[in-house]
């Protein structure tokens, strides 16, 4: 119970606080009014709220002088210039380092397709080594028995003999 | 036209200062320089007595309107000019007080009370030690007051300085609190409302009994913090 009457009285004053700083609505202000003009413990309060707040009109107000104003513009032009360098000088090293970075991308990515280029075998180069072979190989097919070893020989004379047993094995 | 293009509008047609600021965008320097005279003197208090030191005010207040020209080009008016120039003055005293702590935990161990990087006032304090006479109900001068209300305003955490400070001097709603602090018009309701009671317990103990404010700002509620 006596919560209750606590809780109101918090309300009332909370919105003495409201009515003091002008802060209600009419309608509201008005039913404010009327609890005023009925409670002198409400009335004493709303006294003491406002004598303390009217204390503080003697809290000293600044006043500062033209040489804050000068200082404070003077800052500010000088924080200004210095934009205006930043603003001129910024734009050239970004497109410059932009090209930097686009050109080392270009040149690695060609580096690399090079690099794998080399060390990719292709299916060309047992063609191309064979092809000494493959140019004579109507005049293997013709070759009689019994003619084979002169037939070698002079394969191995014109330096068109087969490869070995290895290298066959090996090639891929 | 779509909404944010009206919005836009509206807050050119009605703020005078979003026109000037627009004039900056198109790199009006006059403009500018108009837009500094207007604000530097307010955005100064504001930083002072969050900060407590007019020295960080001022070194704020010129990185506030150095971010404002820097980021002129693409300014669209979204708010009033106050509530935009000072959600930027907000961030800016933030960070400040983020890389003071940073600092102090790389430096030296934090004492207590100042492990948040809040600003530290030792002038207030001092001058808190040096009061701590009793002093009976009394209409006091000027100067004291002023010195009571500082430490009084030094008790609150710096989300409800900051709240107390917009809504005080610079007269702004709870939604451009909101907005400026990155809130909700309810949280800044209930932000607003423990600062104003804090700043009641604790006036009203010195006008009384003569106890000065000590300075313990609480802290800050997940309500105040969200």
């Amino acid at each position: 119970m006596n919560d209750d009457i606590a809780a109101t009285r918090a309300d009332e004053f909370g919105d003495l606080h409201a009515y003091l700083d002008g802060e209600l609505a009419p309608e509201e202000r008005g039913r404010f009014e009327q609890r005023l003009s009925a409670d002198a413990q409400l009335q004493a309060e709303l006294h003491r709220q406002q004598r303390a707040w009217d204390l503080l009109d003697a809290l000293p107000r600044s006043d500062v002088g033209a040489k804050f104003t000068q200082s404070t513009v003077e800052m500010i032009t000088l924080d200004a210039a210095a934009a205006l360098t930043t603003a001129e000088t910024q734009p050239r090293h970004r497109w410059f380092d932009l090209a930097l970075l686009s050109g080392g991308v270009l040149a690695a990515a060609l580096g690399g397709f090079l690099a794998v280029d080399a060390l990719r075998p292709h299916a060309d180069d047992a063609l191309l080594k064979d092809l000494p072979v493959i140019m004579h190989l109507d005049d293997y097919g013709r070759t009689e028995p019994g003619e084979t070893g002169e037939f070698f020989r002079s394969l191995r004379d014109a330096k068109l003999t087969l490869p070995e047993r290895g290298d066959d094995e090996r090639r891929p | 036209m779509s909404v944010g293009e009206s919005s836009a509008q509206s807050y050119e047609l009605r703020d005078p200062d979003v026109r000037l600021m627009l004039e900056v965008r198109d790199d009006n320097a006059a403009s500018f320089e108009k837009l500094m005279l207007r604000y530097q003197s307010r955005l100064v208090t504001v930083l002072e007595h969050l900060t407590g030191r007019r020295d960080a005010a001022e070194d704020l207040a010129q990185e506030v309107f150095l971010r404002i020209y820097r980021s002129r080009k693409r300014y669209v008016p979204g708010s009033k000019f106050s509530t935009w120039l000072f959600t930027i003055a907000n961030n800016v005293a933030s960070n400040a007080r983020r890389s003071r702590a940073r600092r102090k935990e790389r430096n030296v161990t934090p004492s207590a009370g100042d492990e948040t990087g809040a600003w530290s006032q030792p002038s207030l304090d001092q001058m808190a030690q040096a009061k701590s006479a009793f002093l009976p109900t009394r209409q006091l001068d000027k100067a004291e007051m002023r010195d009571v209300v500082q430490l009084a305003l030094e008790t609150l955490n710096e989300r409800q300085r900051l709240a107390v400070l917009l809504c005080k001097f610079e007269s702004m709603s709870y939604i451009e609190i909101g907005e400026t602090m990155g809130m909700s018009p309810q949280a800044v309701k209930s932000l607003l409302s423990r600062a104003r009671d804090n700043l009641r317990d604790v006036l009203e103990a010195y006008m009384e009994r003569g106890e000065l404010p000590t300075r313990t700002a609480e802290p800050e509620t997940a309500e105040e913090a969200s």
